[in-house]
């Protein structure tokens, strides 16, 4: 055979097979984690969008089950266990508001998940009190997310205390903006890839090493010159909206499984999912723009008053600590938990208010 | 619509099932389809270009046979100076007053007079470079009575804005082309299957070669010379000189390969350019549909060697070939070294045939230092290209001459990469005709594994959609 109908024979084989290799993804991503188009197909989707809040979330009252992850919401879609509809006299709520890291990606129960292990702790400490400790973490979260889902799911829960581990998800923003910049062109709508392709985001994460440059990038973005103003006023919407509800709140900096004192083969190893999703920034940007976040944080909850716990600092780094390049292990996570919770302690934060001064504007 | 995007894929996939099935026996419903989908891959780009590219059209449609009418000589040029006036008209406003506006500014200023001229407020449409050239070859060949006039707009429509080589050529000639949408073109047998071939030739020189050398070693090194060793920053005029050429070769396979599946066959553009023993051997081999164009239509029209100084013909040409890649005195001073060169080897060989000597032939090693000496000045002088302006490419040569920087960050991909591309280069011609026949002989369960193999080989080294270098001009 030749000719035409050869040529288009081997372009349905390789449409074929093509299919075969993202077929065999998804089947193996629905077996480890309980998520893929299957989900789709059966409207049982991980994450669904709250038409009234106005925010993704968790499928609620759900078992998202798979070999390598089981994920177990409450009604609220969120990954933790059901609320008593009555808040009790003695009863105290602490809510740990964040993105990926604190819902746990990376963490194969809920049980292993920072929420879970703070609440075990403090179970432990207070024995006649009952603790609710409530996961309010949503992958993919930015700041402004993040204020949404305080304001109108976490407020109406009556939070004794927050606990704010932002996640490093606004900085992939910068990349996204950057990629915008011919905004006088008038393209005619384009079809994309569709986003659920496992095949081509499994390739493209996993030759990042392929795509590592020795030298500076052309295109990567110098984190000084980057336009910090809309993170800082983010930072500021949650902290004034927390303080204007005189609810007490322990701010903690974002930590990373790679730091700068590492061998540079281990830091580009530990990195590359940050450095897949903030393409626009190399390894030393990478390392700048986070710290100078972090700083803006810690600052911004000084000038609130809020006590800030230097998580950056005090989690070790490495993939003991560490599932890739901010999200924390099984280890991790209970690193974190009992950070928290040492913290809480020496702050007395649960026989009293966090902020002695709380209701000081700034 | 970059060839690279998933747009292009799904376009071209219902384009080409919609040609080689029900339109195939239907030659006129099938240009209609091909100019549509032409007109429709160029909105991709700006819609609001269409209008240009439809303006060009019809000036050159209405003034083809006016031309070829004419009863007086003067009548004929008035007509070809209307023609040529109203597309290079175009062509200058979009692609150069800004540069012309500069220039006067800085003239002015020069002899002390406030005040500046504001620049224009215009982008420049992807391709109308090429498609205007195009479209003046057809009325330069109608002048010059090499073709005839066309009576099917359609067919003269989709000539200029046939869209595997709308954006950046090759520059198709009316003669050769029209002749083929008149369906004087026999297709062989396996002509879907080269052009297959060819497309993935394409690809891996665009994706798996082009892109990764401006990644690992191109970009970087003219983004901070001064960052870099003088060794580094040779290694990256190198890489630059193999990147531009798998990038616009890359392209020319994609766009040959695209055209012969449906059923078209557009000319070559290349000839292993990095094995010219001279500067004027090297545009012979380089981007041969524009320089032929230059030749053809500018230096033969200047008088070439019959007529006048063939030294100021000559470089009159290549200022203008430099000046057509894009507006800005470092693509005159480009012209302009290339043009000295040519001169300079035009003069050395009117010496030695006064001599009574013979063109040297050269032979093994002597051969092989030929062809570095070429490649060289072809890659030097390209500092004035890569480096966006006259100070970027004195910044560039500055650093190289500073040997106190020990700076060397090239990585094995990229080096690995690099030696690729030159081993790619310097195989012999013969193997390309040998793999596309390895290729066709293939089951096609085979070639649809390589083919998916290499879409997933092409997404692991892309680092995005970098963009064809030569669509900017």
């Amino acid at each position: 055979m030749s000719g035409p109908r050869k040529v288009a024979l081997s372009v349905v084989w390789a449409l074929g097979l093509f299919l075969v290799a993202e077929f065999a993804l998804q089947l193996r991503s629905q077996i480890r984690y309980g998520a893929s188009v299957f989900n789709v197909l059966s409207a049982e989707t991980t994450y669904q969008f709250h038409e009234d809040l106005q925010l993704k979330l968790l499928r609620p009252s759900a078992v998202i089950q798979g070999s390598q992850a089981v994920i177990e919401t409450n009604s609220m879609g969120l990954r933790s266990p059901e609320l008593p509809v009555e808040k009790g006299k003695s009863d105290l709520r602490v809510v740990l508001l964040g993105a990926s890291s604190v819902m746990g990606t990376y963490t194969r129960a809920n049980e292993e998940i920072v929420s879970y292990r703070l609440e075990a702790y403090l179970d432990e400490a207070f024995p006649d009190r009952r603790i609710d400790v409530i996961n309010a973490g949503i992958a993919g979260y930015g700041l402004q997310d993040q204020r949404r889902m305080f304001e109108e799911l976490i407020v109406p829960m009556k939070p004794d205390l927050l606990i704010w581990y932002s996640g490093f998800n606004d900085i992939s923003g910068y990349c996204r903006k950057q990629s915008k910049s011919d905004a006088t062109i008038r393209r005619l709508p384009q079809l994309q890839l569709p986003s659920w392709l496992l095949s081509i985001e499994l390739v493209t994460k996993n030759s990042l090493w392929l795509r590592t440059t020795a030298a500076s990038k052309q295109d990567v973005i110098d984190p000084e010159s980057i336009n910090l103003e809309r993170y800082r006023n983010d930072v500021d919407a949650l902290l004034s909206s927390v303080a204007l509800r005189k609810i007490p709140m322990l701010v903690a900096t974002n930590a990373r499984s790679f730091r700068s004192d590492m061998p540079m083969q281990m830091q580009l190893a530990l990195s590359e999912t940050a450095r897949y999703y903030n393409s626009c920034f190399d390894l030393a940007g990478l390392h700048k723009v986070y710290d100078r976040h972090n700083d803006i944080l810690a600052e911004r909850a000084q000038a609130y008053n809020f006590p800030v716990l230097k998580m950056d600092q005090l989690v070790p780094g490495g993939r003991e600590y560490f599932g890739d390049a901010t999200h924390f292990s099984v280890k991790g996570s209970d690193y974190v938990a009992r950070l928290i919770f040492r913290e809480l302690q020496r702050l007395h934060a649960l026989e009293g208010p966090v902020r002695t001064a709380a209701e000081k504007q700034p | 619509m970059s060839f690279q995007s998933f747009h292009f894929l799904v376009f071209f996939l219902i384009t080409l099932v919609l040609i080689r099935t029900w339109l195939w026996k239907r030659p006129e419903a099938k240009k209609n389809v091909l100019l549509f989908a032409s007109y429709y891959f160029y909105m991709c780009w700006d819609w609001r270009f269409l209008g240009l590219i439809v303006g060009i059209t019809l000036i050159n449609y209405v003034i083809g046979p006016k031309i070829a009418g004419a009863t007086s000589s003067r009548a004929k040029k008035g007509w070809l100076g209307l023609s040529l006036g109203a597309s290079l008209g175009i062509l200058a406003y979009f692609k150069y007053a800004n540069f012309f506006i500069d220039s006067m500014n800085v003239l002015l200023s020069g002899f002390g007079v406030e005040g500046q001229l504001p620049l224009l407020n215009v982008l420049l449409p992807v391709g109308i470079s090429f498609y205007t050239f195009q479209s003046i070859s057809y009325t330069l060949d109608i002048y010059r009575q090499r073709t005839e006039p066309v009576s099917s707009l359609r067919d003269f429509a989709l000539f200029v804005a046939f869209f595997p080589q709308l954006v950046a050529g090759p520059i198709v000639r009316a003669s050769h082309f029209l002749p083929q949408l008149q369906g004087e073109h026999k297709e062989e047998g396996n002509a879907m299957e080269t052009g297959f071939a060819l497309i993935i030739r394409g690809f891996v020189k665009k994706v798996a070669i082009a892109d990764v050398l401006a990644l690992h070693i191109v970009d970087p090194a003219f983004a901070n010379p001064s960052d870099y060793s003088p060794l580094f920053l040779l290694i990256g005029i190198y890489a630059y000189s193999y990147q531009v050429y798998m990038d616009f070769s890359g392209y020319t396979d994609i766009a040959r390969g695209v055209a012969r599946t449906l059923g078209y066959e557009l000319q070559i553009n290349f000839n292993r350019p990095y094995k010219a023993i001279s500067v004027s051997d090297f545009w012979q081999r380089w981007h041969i549909s524009m320089s032929s164009f230059f030749r053809d239509y500018l230096y033969f029209g200047l008088g070439g060697s019959k007529y006048g100084n063939v030294y100021r013909n000559l470089l009159l040409t290549f200022v203008a070939i430099g000046v057509w890649h894009g507006a800005g005195w470092n693509f005159v001073a480009y012209g302009f070294c290339h043009g000295g060169f040519v001169c300079f080897e035009r003069w050395r060989r009117g010496r030695r045939q006064a001599a009574g000597l013979r063109e040297p032939h050269y032979r093994g090693v002597g051969l092989a230092l030929q062809i570095f000496l070429i490649f060289n000045v072809i890659a030097f002088t390209r500092l004035l290209f890569r480096g966006g302006s006259l100070e970027g490419a004195v910044n560039y040569g500055h650093a190289m001459l500073d040997f106190s920087n020990t700076v060397f960050p090239v990585d094995v991909v990229g080096l690995v990469v690099l030696l690729v591309a030159v081993v790619f280069h310097y195989t012999p011609d013969s193997w390309t005709y040998d793999w596309k026949k390895v290729y066709c002989k293939l089951p096609s369960m085979v070639q649809g594994g390589l083919i998916v193999t290499l879409v997933f080989l092409l997404v692991a080294v892309s680092s995005g959609q970098a963009p064809f270098i030569y669509f900017q001009f």
